[in-house]
């Protein structure tokens, strides 16, 4: 079964630009006001638990507590993401070269690192709930679980995506006419990157 | 087994207490299907079986767009100022010089990836105008209300 092309070329738009970029351009804009609030809320928050375990070492009632932030493990789960971002726009390089097959291993290999990501994210999550911390054991389990689960669901989505894309680019005759379908898709995913860039650092790394 | 056991054990409240088995175990199921989905020996009638491509592999990159290599060498610089952060997490640094250290290669990694995956840099001027415009307003409400509310950071 062939496809149309899923891009016009005589379509015009008002603005000069595929209303699907823009869409995803302004989607992409509150999902920055989305992640911002939950960060602030993080920062706001962030040294007014009244009860253990804190993400770095604290003391309560003279009894110091160890701190759950593991810093070396957090950082490859961060590199992991980082090379994803990589991966996916290889993946596009791809796809704007014809290259189908190119296209397939490139959305393969960023699907898997966005699952290996995850499989950190769980095995931290793990850690942390041995350690006594749940959602409703102090304002740091509370903002730090909400914040970072939801970026965990937005790569979960990505990961869905990206499999999916997989599945239908190569049982279909992608060529570079469908790069925008890869590129949106992008877009996406570097966002959830660069959203990680900023927990790390401001999360993770700053620990004022 | 072990996950039926639990909730046996413990009751149904006590897992959905557990934030990993709340995402893990969706994740794994979901993660489960796609596979069988992908490897499904069956023809199924959507999507439809894969076929190999009969355009010729183009040797350039379409105008005003980067070729492979240079994206490789800005996730290689990428993945080596991270580097740099972990490194500097672990000196003893005085901690304004150190917040400001993190904050500013942090920022280069946001713009890095910004400007090269997400195009902005080759792209339409529109969307870095709403970029930045978007930016700019976002950091500059962000810093009044942490300001404001009292955070340790601002």
């Amino acid at each position: 079964m062939q496809h149309a092309p899923t891009i016009d070329p005589g379509h015009e738009t008002s603005t000069g630009i595929d209303n699907r970029k823009l869409l995803m351009w302004l989607f992409l804009a509150s999902e920055v006001l989305f992640f911002g609030g939950l960060i602030g809320t993080y920062l706001l928050y962030r040294n007014s638990s009244v009860a253990p375990p804190c993400p770095t070492d604290c003391v309560f009632d003279g009894v110091t507590y160890q701190g759950l932030f593991d810093i070396p493990f957090t950082s490859i789960s961060a590199f992991v993401l980082l090379m994803s971002s990589v991966t996916m726009v290889l993946a596009l390089a791809a796809i704007q070269r014809n290259n189908k097959r190119g296209l397939g291993i490139w959305l393969l290999a960023t699907a898997l690192l966005g699952m290996t990501f995850l499989a950190g994210q769980a095995f931290e999550f793990t850690e942390f709930y041995h350690e006594g911390l749940t959602l409703n054991t102090n304002l740091f389990g509370t903002t730090f679980f909400v914040l970072t689960g939801f970026h965990g669901a937005h790569v979960s989505v990505g990961v869905l995506l990206l499999v999916s894309m997989f599945i239908v680019s190569q049982r279909n005759d992608w060529t570079k006419e469908h790069s925008l379908n890869v590129e949106l898709l992008g877009l996406y995913w570097h966002f959830v990157d660069i959203v990680w860039i900023v927990i790390f650092t401001l999360v993770y790394l700053i620990q004022t | 087994m072990e996950l039926a056991a639990l909730v046996l054990a413990t009751g149904v409240k006590a897992f959905f207490q557990s934030p990993a088995y709340v995402i893990g175990v969706p994740l794994v199921a979901v993660g489960g299907l796609a596979l069988m989905l992908a490897l499904t020996p069956f023809e199924l009638r959507w999507p439809a079986p894969i076929r190999e491509s009969d355009l010729p592999v183009l040797d350039d990159p379409p105008e005003g767009h980067p070729d492979a290599s240079e994206y490789v060498k800005v996730g290689v610089f990428l993945a080596v100022v991270t580097a740099v952060e972990v490194a500097l997490y672990y000196l003893d640094l005085a901690e304004g010089a150190l917040l400001g250290l993190l904050l500013a290669l942090s920022a280069l990694k946001f713009i890095l990836v910004v400007m090269w995956f997400m195009h902005l840099k080759f792209d339409n001027r529109l969307f870095s105008t709403m970029f930045t415009g978007g930016m700019i307003l976002v950091l500059a409400l962000f810093t009044i209300v942490l300001a404001t509310l009292g955070s340790s950071l601002v």
